[in-house]
């Protein structure tokens, strides 16, 4: 097994043209082993502790806002990110905290 | 008149604006919009009856720029670039429309699936975003004398079936894109033609104002976006502003969400109040202005404010909304004054200024605007019928300098323009809580 301790993820999401508020967390220590790893791979892989918050620019009405904070053993980090210029990785783990991470819908 | 698509887009490409304070031209001087002023003189004399009337209004509109230009110039201003604006449609040639399918990925533009003038394809998205488009291309080419997006003919793109479960609807700068819903509490957001021409409102917002997406700004910009896109749906329905029901996404919702739109801009705050997603948020006063960082710092929640002002004007005058408060509103939009960081005071004043201009100071247009303002808590009594410079001292000798800390105030994307506007922001935060002035509606004291 790789690195262990726990991983915490938070997604708010507002913004659209609804103008709704959604927010889920996942948390590595109330998933079962497999998707703790996979949450922990995905945090991996978006590189968000080193991603620094962005305007949304133009081009970016009715878009998705993401208010991401990642909590990794003490470190925690606090991000927005805007649908219309995040990195893909960063979108996937996104996608798969607000979807309730069903594997059929990690993608 | 021979002008065709390409001569008109050859004679708009010109260096911009060169004419002298007073609006003066010369045949070597090609001008915003997309003939110049001579030309339309000359259909204004020598055209037919449709051109007679269409170069005519163009010219009027022209002037009325131009008159606020010299102003702007008279009062020290620098005038803002005129690039490709004020988009006026002599002998629109029609949308030039082409949907694609996106086919649930989030791939842009997708498939093409029906091109201007193709049949309909039985995908109801498809074809409602082709009717949609065309209806919002109909009410700017008719009621705004404007040829599309950029005033200019611009192609119409709409994606459907973007990505999968996708709530939403957005233009991305070059197209408009619409989701399918989730089936669980939206439907396909095609369903409502306002948000067709929403989506498309953003991209004439972008080229006529570039308003930033930001507080209230943003707030504005989606204003206009709900204003226009009411608007189409009036349109096509042959609704006067009195009779019609002012909702934005009317039919979005499933039968499983109690609600009957997104919002409304008759009664903003009241569009649903639903278990699961809650109450509508929209504020319809100054005093209920909500401060916060999400959504771009609220910009789909505040619109509520200048939407419903908008509804004052438009039921206050009767008749089509586009005939007269449509008309003071884009005037606004395309105002030489108009800025991309401009809040809802600012552009209060430009619907006055606007409205005084096409129908004359203590007009029963200027007095509907005044009190439509008046009403949602900004107040421009006093306000000279003729905008003259300073404006932004003006605004801030009004209010007193009351100071909040707010959330907003630490987002780490304020950008360094936008911070500097925080310096104008004292008038916005009293304003929004009601807390100087005396002008809250509610009673808080």
């Amino acid at each position: 097994m790789p690195e262990q301790g726990r991983v915490r993820v938070e997604v708010v999401r507002s913004g659209g043209f609804a103008g709704l508020t959604r927010a889920a967390a996942m948390d590595t220590e109330e998933l079962d082993g497999e998707r703790a790893e996979q949450l922990r791979k995905l945090v991996d892989e978006s590189q968000i502790q080193s991603l620094t918050s962005a305007r949304p620019g133009s081009g970016a009405a009715d878009r998705y806002q993401y208010d991401i904070t990642v909590t990794r053993g003490d470190r925690r980090t606090s991000i927005v990110l805007h649908e219309s210029n995040m990195p893909d990785a960063a979108r996937r783990l996104v996608r798969w905290v607000l979807r309730g991470a069903s594997p059929a819908s990690g993608r | 008149m021979g002008a065709s698509r390409q001569q008109r887009r050859h004679i708009s490409r010109g260096p911009g604006w060169q004419s002298d304070a007073r609006g003066r031209t010369g045949p070597h001087c090609p001008c915003q919009g997309i003939l110049p002023p001579y030309v339309l003189q000359q259909i204004a004399v020598n055209g037919n009856e449709r051109q007679r009337r269409s170069a005519g209004t163009t010219l009027l509109l022209d002037q009325s720029i131009r008159l606020a230009r010299a102003v702007s110039v008279e009062a020290g201003l620098t005038p803002r670039a005129f690039a490709p604006r004020a988009a006026v449609g002599i002998e629109a040639e029609g949308p030039d429309r082409v949907i694609s399918d996106a086919q649930h990925t989030q791939e842009l533009p997708g498939v093409p699936v029906r091109a201007e003038g193709d049949p309909e394809t039985n995908d109801p998205a498809a074809d409602e975003a082709y009717d949609g488009l065309g209806a919002t291309y109909e009410l700017f080419a008719e009621a705004f004398e404007r040829d599309s997006i950029d005033g200019a003919g611009m192609s119409l793109l709409g994606t459907v079936h973007f990505d999968e479960d996708y709530a939403n609807a957005f233009w991305d700068g070059v197209q408009m894109v619409f989701g399918d819903g989730d089936e669980e509490l939206f439907n396909r957001f095609t369903v409502a033609v306002d948000v067709i021409g929403h989506e498309l409102m953003h991209g004439v917002t972008e080229k006529e104002a570039g308003l930033i997406y930001w507080q209230q700004s943003g707030a504005l910009n989606e204003s206009l976006s709900d204003a226009f896109g009411s608007m189409v749906k009036q349109f096509v329905t042959s609704e006067k502003a009195e009779d019609a029901d002012w909702l934005i996404g009317e039919g979005l919702f499933t039968d499983r969400i109690q609600g009957v739109a997104l919002r409304s801009m008759a009664a903003p705050g009241e569009a649903y109040d639903d278990p699961v997603l809650g109450k509508d948020p929209q504020p319809k006063h100054m005093s209920d202005y909500v401060v916060t960082s999400a959504d771009n710092g609220g910009v789909h929640i505040n619109s509520g404010i200048p939407n419903h002002a908008f509804y004052l004007v438009a039921t206050e005058l009767q008749g089509f909304a586009w005939e007269r408060a449509g008309q003071i509103w884009y005037g606004a939009l395309l105002s030489p004054r108009m800025t991309p960081r401009m809040g809802f005071r600012g552009f209060a004043r430009l619907t006055m200024g606007t409205a005084t201009r096409l129908y004359g100071p203590g007009s029963e247009e200027a007095l509907a605007v005044r009190n439509a303002w008046s009403a949602v808590g900004i107040d421009l009594a006093g306000q000279r019928s003729r905008p003259r410079g300073g404006f932004a001292a003006l605004a801030r000798g009004r209010v007193g300098g009351g100071r909040a800390v707010t959330s907003s105030s630490t987002s780490p994307w304020l950008s360094g323009e936008q911070r500097d506007e925080r310096a104008d922001r004292p008038r916005e935060r009293n304003a929004a809580s009601g807390a100087t002035g005396g002008r809250s509606r509610t009673s808080k004291s």
